[in-house]
């Protein structure tokens, strides 16, 4: 490991850190109130840990800028700048600025001019909040300076209200630590230093922890002070002095006119003395006044009571002995929270390349056990067929574990939209909602990388043309607000991911009018309707009467067609006048497991998706009728057409007697297969073709049988599809 | 004897560099990415030092200290929080809560190695 | 034939070829040198850089409304592979398969698009070292295959072995081209339709 490795470890992380940051900003919006200080808190902890990171690599372009950022998120956090939309936006336009600065960062090193620029510019927009919500206390002025003096600013009462004690003096508590003397230090040494830099007004020993005579140690330091010190020294000059031995010692400063809540910090955090002997400590040396002590032992007091579990927890957490039932209780349900947390986080980053390695080696694993299987029977060695099937199961539940790592979820693609729905809406002007459904369905990785861009073009479609103007909306009696839905789900062994929306709809008339005219389409050429709105994918092919600049000409759409079609998946368009339209695209789940059932053709085997049929019957010839080029059967006074796979696929060999007929359903119809024999069920991973076969119809995909041997599998929805169109076709003729 | 420190911080870059400043001087890094990940680690085995981020998700560094500080096995291990200019306050949390040290971020690999090795030794 | 491809990731067994694991291994380094194999008595080459192995060929699953040139689709230690008759590549007829029959496993296309393809020939010979300079340009005429399929001519004594330029014999656009030409040719559909997959190709019906 290496410094270039931390770096590179620096730039994933501040990108996963930006990407959970522009996540909670969104949320923000539609969040209750109670939820929105941990939201907050997120949001500054990711560009805390952005900006802190960045200053250990003193990555200044992205330090610079992200620290004015985080002051005002911390403003936020303390409820001292309000939440409004404005804000939210201002700050997502922040995040993807810091964005910029990493990448620009990590691909030559530092930020470009132009984003110091912009750097500038949205620096004085966040002044603008800095200094509304601060009013005099806040040091906007000095902000690019990555703020390392900070400290020395030390903390002058943020308001004006009486919470202030009126002390002009820094105040000093100092418990000088046991080993001081054994460490060669001398308190007064201390003292008599601090008289460099003011001037001690008051000090007060105290001999609290002198032991009896017996127990005294000569070399044990017992001494305590409380010191009230004149200087306009900072915190951090002052702190300098007791630099050596603030390891072992207590050493607490109070600034000049600190508030009440300050006092009563520090006495709570003098953790081995009495609550009541520090404020009269306090009193005696002159820091506070008598009135002063029992207001802040008052508000302690109500501050207790509030949030009582909790203060119990830091007593005990300096003290042992005073365990009580309480705490045992809250501790209790800290435990079940960790291991809550521990669940969550027991995840790990592995390269996909390995875990495809791993998946081929267990695939490999599954067929030489299967093999193995196979000779035992042959020995015909009870002992071994016995160990052997054992082994087997074991080796296929490590199979489908295997398999599943590869399965991602698709919510985290999904998310993404929020933001380009809530951007676009804002640009067009428009109000959009985003619904999200079926996050949890998995699919492989693969698959759901190279969703996205076809996503993205469907959701930007949607909002610039399938929602119509908030005027529009309201003429028509709908609600003003637009839905935008994204949906996924597994059916019939594919996914199915739909982007819906409830705008215009789509008008076939128009479609098809267009579509002649631009000769895409012949003039007396019969379509269906879903044959006209499939239109819409075309190359060229734009229904927006204005075009806007968001999803421009109609160029985007038939990439769309284009990029699903190479992942071997279809769309389908459901649309209705006025109501909305949804784009659905349906794609094989690739290297996913899925139930098959084996059915052969001459020699060759085919897998069905197991979840498509719904019967097998044994095929008689007598039975069957031709119409129009299509055979039909009657299966219990229903038509059912007939695909001869045999035929289909111009597969060779002798023909048997018997044959059977798998009843498939897919896209709402129930179509038979014609095969040879049934081979029983079998649980497939599905191998993807590659390149070569790419266009080929009816197959989507091939799998690895327990010999060995590769089968191919059906494209059950792309066979059926194929029989209704050559249907319609037939008819049209 | 090979001394064990735990780098308890949600940033990985952060806890990569630290490795990195001791890894050299012999010291064996246990990296842990928020309180919580930090308890269930120090059960794993004895650490001699721990270096605390405040501000981290699910578990923060003070309440992490305090739980630190409550366990028998570990009462007694330094412990060093890691702070930001714009934390102090932080500091005197951590200092009454048992911190022995602390190291302002942005910090240079040695400042954090002469800070380990002045308390661990 | 029982065995299964995956067993036979070593050198074709019962061959007096020079080839042998190290051999592959050690020849994997140097750019002159060349795998020879036989097909219908002529000598080609590929460039030994690209050849990841040589299988027996065994059990092989047959694709439909291929082109007759896709022999169909092997397990390569779980990874389904496509394998290529290149005799029928090149046009000519198919050879018979014999004992000596092999797939040679290839590399081609870069960096994200990699990917590996069987090929299918006669009898694999031995490896060779061909200088660059011993390296004609290909004939403009008279070979049996085409042209572009032709890298240069490999001088070898008194003879010649043709070395192919396995980005054009295997270029899976051409491989893919190829098969949707065939594939819509059968369509009755309205001409203007141009959609891939709605020809309701049935070629061996009725």
């Amino acid at each position: 490991m290496s410094m270039e490795a931390a770096l590179q470890t620096y730039f994933t992380e501040a990108r996963e850190m930006l990407e959970d940051m522009e996540a909670q900003l969104l949320e923000i919006e539609h969040q209750d109130a109670d939820a929105l200080p941990e939201t907050l808190n997120a949001i500054f902890r990711a560009a805390h840990t952005v900006k802190g990171s960045a200053s250990l690599f003193g990555l200044d372009g992205i330090v610079d800028f992200t620290h004015v950022v985080e002051n005002l998120l911390d403003r936020m956090r303390d409820g001292d700048v309000g939440v409004s939309p404005e804000l939210v936006s201002l700050l997502l336009r922040c995040q993807d600025h810091i964005a910029t600065l990493v990448d620009e960062t990590e691909a030559d090193g530092e930020v470009s001019e132009d984003s110091r620029i912009l750097s500038r510019a949205l620096i004085v927009e966040l002044g603008a909040y800095l200094d509304e919500g601060a009013g005099s206390a806040s040091d906007t002025s000095g902000l690019p300076a990555a703020g390392k003096e900070v400290e020395q600013a030390h903390d002058y009462p943020e308001d004006e209200n009486d919470d202030t004690v009126d002390n002009d003096c820094w105040h000093i508590s100092l418990r000088f630590g046991r080993n001081s003397f054994r460490d060669g230090m001398d308190p007064i040494s201390f003292l008599r230093f601090l008289e460099n830099i003011g001037t001690v007004r008051h000090i007060l020993i105290l001999d609290d922890w002198l032991p009896d005579l017996a127990d005294y140690d000569p070399e044990d330091c017992y001494l305590g002070f409380e010191i009230r010190f004149m200087s306009s020294a900072t915190k951090k000059e002052i702190e300098d002095v007791f630099e050596f031995i603030r390891e072992d010692s207590d050493i607490h400063i109070l600034a000049p006119y600190s508030r009440l809540s300050d006092y009563i910090d520090l006495i709570e955090s003098m953790s081995e003395e009495s609550d009541r002997r520090i404020g009269e400590i306090l009193i005696e040396c002159g820091a506070l006044t008598e009135a002063e002590l029992a207001k802040a032992l008052a508000l302690q007091a109500a501050a207790e009571e509030a949030d009582q579990s909790r203060r119990l927890g830091e007593i005990v957490a300096q003290d042992d002995d005073r365990l009580t039932p309480v705490v045992d209780a809250a501790a209790q349900k800290q435990t079940q929270m960790r291991d809550a947390i521990n669940r969550k986080q027991k995840s790990l980053r592995v390269d996909a390349d390995k875990l495809d390695h791993l998946i081929n080696l267990v695939g490999e694993l599954v067929t030489a056990g299967a093999g193995t299987f196979l000779q035992a029977q042959i020995l015909g060695n009870a002992e071994l067929i016995e160990s052997m099937s054992k082994l087997n199961d074991l080796l296929e539940e490590m199979r489908d574990a295997s398999l599943k790592l590869r399965m991602v979820a698709i919510g985290a693609t999904f998310s993404k939209f929020q933001r380009v729905v809530r951007d676009m809406a804002a640009d067009l002007d428009k109000e959009v909602d985003l619904a999200i459904t079926g996050a949890d369905t998995e699919l492989d990785k693969s698959v759901v990388e190279k969703i996205g861009d076809p996503l993205m073009h469907l959701v930007r479609n949607a909002v610039d043309h399938g929602l119509e103007s908030s005027a529009e909306r309201e003429a028509a009696g709908k609600p003003l607000t637009g839905t935008i839905s994204l949906n996924a789900y597994h059916d019939s062994g594919n996914i199915v991911i739909e982007v819906g929306d409830d705008g215009r709809g789509l008008d076939p008339d128009k479609i098809l009018a267009k579509a002649r005219e631009k000769g895409l389409v012949g003039e007396d050429q019969q379509l269906s309707r879903a044959e006209i709105f499939d239109l819409i994918l075309r190359p060229g092919f734009s229904t927006a009467e204005q075009v806007s600049n968001i999803s421009g000409r109609g160029v985007g759409m038939d990439v769309v067609r284009r990029n699903v079609i190479e992942m071997r998946g279809r769309t389908e368009i459901d649309s209705a006048p006025g109501e909305g339209t949804t784009i659905r695209i349906i794609l094989p789940l690739t290297l996913a497991i899925i139930d098959g059932f084996v059915v052969g053709v001459g020699k060759a085997a085919f897998v069905v998706p197991l979840d498509v049929v719904q019967e097998c019957v044994e095929f008689s010839e007598v039975d069957q009728t031709e119409r129009d080029g299509q055979t039909y059967i009657n299966l219990r006074g229903n038509v059912l057409p007939l695909v001869n796979i045999r035929h289909r696929f111009g597969v060779q060999g002798e023909r048997p007697k018997r044959r059977s007929v798998v009843v498939v359903k897919a896209e709402g119809q129930s179509v038979g297969l014609v095969v040879d024999r049934l081979m029983g069920e079998f649980q497939t991973v599905i191998k993807p073709l590659g390149p070569v076969f790419t266009g080929l119809s009816g197959i989507s995909g091939s799998t690895i049988m327990g010999s060995g041997e590769v089968a191919l599998i059906l494209d059950v929805q792309g066979l059926v599809q194929q029989i209704t169109r050559g249907e319609r076709t037939a008819a049209n003729h | 004897m090979e001394k064990t420190v735990m780098i308890v911080d949600d940033s990985a870059s952060l806890r990569q560099l630290v490795v990195l400043a001791l890894k050299d001087s012999g010291y064996r890094v246990v990296e842990a990415c928020d309180g919580v990940d930090g308890l269930s680690k120090l059960d794993a085995g004895r650490v001699h030092l721990i270096i605390s981020d405040v501000n981290m998700p699910n578990m923060d560094g003070l309440t992490f200290l305090k739980e630190v500080k409550k366990r028998p096995d570990t009462r007694f291990t330094p412990v060093i929080m890691l702070t930001t200019e714009s934390a102090a306050d932080k500091k005197d949390e951590g200092r009454a809560a048992g911190a022995k040290a602390w190291v302002v971020k942005p910090f240079q690999p040695q400042q954090m190695l002469a800070a380990v090795n002045k308390l661990i030794q | 034939m029982t065995q299964t491809n995956t067993k036979s990731s070593l050198p074709v067994k019962g061959q007096s070829t020079a080839v042998t694991a190290a051999g592959l291994a050690a020849a994997g380094s140097d750019e002159n040198q060349y795998l020879t194999f036989k097909l219908q008595s002529e000598t080609y080459a590929f460039g030994i850089l690209n050849v990841k192995e040589i299988l027996e060929y065994g059990k092989i699953t047959k694709v439909p409304m291929m082109p007759d040139f896709i022999q169909g689709v092997i397990n390569l230690r779980g990874e389904v592979v496509p394998v290529v008759n290149l005799a029928r590549r090149f046009g000519l007829k198919a050879s018979e398969i014999t004992k000596r029959t092999c797939v040679v496993i290839i590399e081609i296309g870069a960096e994200e698009a990699r990917h590996e393809l069987g090929v299918m020939v006669d009898s694999v010979s031995e490896v060779l070292e061909i200088e660059d300079d011993q390296i004609r340009p290909a004939p403009g005429f008279g070979a049996r295959i085409r042209n572009d399929f032709i890298r240069g001519m490999g001088k070898l004594n008194d003879d010649f072995v043709i070395i192919l330029d396995q980005d054009k014999v295997l270029s899976v656009d051409e491989l893919a081209a190829v098969q949707q030409v065939r594939d819509m040719a059968p369509a009755h559909l309205p001409e203007e339709d141009d959609d891939d997959d709605s020809g309701e190709a049935e070629p061996g019906k009725g």
